[in-house]
């Protein structure tokens, strides 16, 4: 794995995703889609909760979170994405590491937002130990669990030598 | 091939020793907090003193949030004036060094080695801890404490882009990146052990 591969699409891909269009056109879209569904599998045993945009809601005592920049996911993605870019593969390897890393990390992600959902119901001092701190070193963790996988998952190095990245 | 095999570490075993250790390193790290805030408020006053003398009176490390001092006055009205202070929760940027350390626990190694991998990682993750602070503050002066003030900062268009950009970087990415990055670099060994194609890909490209 290039390290130096690794920082230079890190940087890239995260300050192309603070640029205003991208900001509106993807990213927003993106986090509104994570609320709908954390919103609907939480209607699954709590019919109480609501999504509007990126605001996840109770209608019965009016809490509310927010889906802010740092809790959708999209970080550990682009952590993600840049280790598999930096390491070599093929390019198929890399788009199924892609694809199932997504749904890895965006799984726990939604485990995130509706435990966050319901620890601000019960303690907002917990709640803030939760977000600010241990579920953001989960899901770094998951990116890298996931990777590593991957990793062992690739065929021999002899496999795809000629395709290398 | 059989005898290497044998050699590795399964991932569900190392990543259960990581979910074990993390909720004890937190409980640590929170108790050490005051210390490691003594050490990071510190080392942001001595480099805001260097850019920003003119805005910072002192950073003070009280009850695990740092206290900015800054040099303009509090316009408060029905109120004695007085210095214009804010605070920054600076423990947002150092939550690294609780995964780091419980990531060198959960790893094979002898005993001093794990004390020299968590001597070298804590002081980068608490220079980490101080780009997000020291951009934190950066932010206040240039965005949140109105024109007046922001001002006086002396910044450009870009420098305010870099600026944000900075802060963004200091809190969404390099406190959760930082400690991987370097138990992936401190602990080679046992992350071949976890991945025996990482040997290769390594042995090809030396």
């Amino acid at each position: 794995m290039r390290i130096s591969w690794f920082i230079l699409v890190l940087v890239v891909l995260f300050t192309l995703e603070l640029l205003g269009p991208v900001r509106e056109y993807v990213i927003i879209p993106f986090t509104v889609i994570i609320a709908t569904v954390s919103a609907t599998i939480t209607q699954l045993f709590d019919s109480s909760v609501q999504s509007h945009g990126i605001i996840l809601q109770s209608v019965t005592n009016g809490t509310a979170v927010s889906i802010q920049p740092g809790c959708n996911g999209v970080e550990a993605m682009i952590c993600l994405t840049a280790a598999i870019v930096a390491f070599p593969a093929t390019w198929k390897s890399k788009a199924y590491g892609l694809f199932f890393g997504f749904i890895a990390i965006q799984a726990l992600n939604i485990v995130r937002i509706i435990s966050l959902f319901y620890l601000l119901q019960w303690d907002k001092e917990w709640f803030e130990w939760a977000h600010l701190y241990l579920w953001q070193a989960l899901i770094i963790l998951d990116a890298l669990i996931v990777f590593i996988i991957w990793v062992r998952m690739l065929p021999e190095p002899e496999d795809f030598e000629g395709e290398a990245a | 091939m059989r005898k290497s095999r044998r050699s590795d570490i399964s991932v569900k075993g190392f990543l259960f020793k990581i979910i074990i250790w993390l909720p004890l390193t937190f409980v640590a790290w929170y108790f050490l907090t005051p210390a490691i805030l003594y050490i990071v408020a510190m080392l942001t006053k001595s480099i805001l003193m260097l850019i920003a003398s003119h805005a910072i009176v002192d950073i003070e490390s009280q009850n695990r949030v740092l206290e900015v001092i800054t040099q303009f006055a509090s316009s408060n009205k029905g109120m004695d004036a007085g210095a214009l202070t804010f605070s920054v929760n600076a423990m947002k940027y150092g939550y690294g060094l609780a995964l780091f350390t419980a990531m060198i626990l959960a790893s094979p190694d002898k005993l001093s080695s794990k004390l020299q991998n968590f001597y070298i990682g804590a002081l980068i993750l608490i220079i980490v801890q101080v780009w997000g602070v020291t951009f934190d503050i950066l932010i206040t002066f240039v965005f949140k404490l109105g024109r007046g003030i922001g001002e006086t900062m002396g910044t450009t268009e870009f420098t305010r882009e870099v600026i944000a950009l900075c802060y963004q970087m200091g809190y969404l990415i390099l406190p959760s990146v930082t400690p991987i990055l370097l138990w992936f670099t401190m602990y080679q060994k046992e992350v071949i052990k976890l991945a025996p194609k990482f040997a290769k890909v390594k042995k090809k490209s030396n």
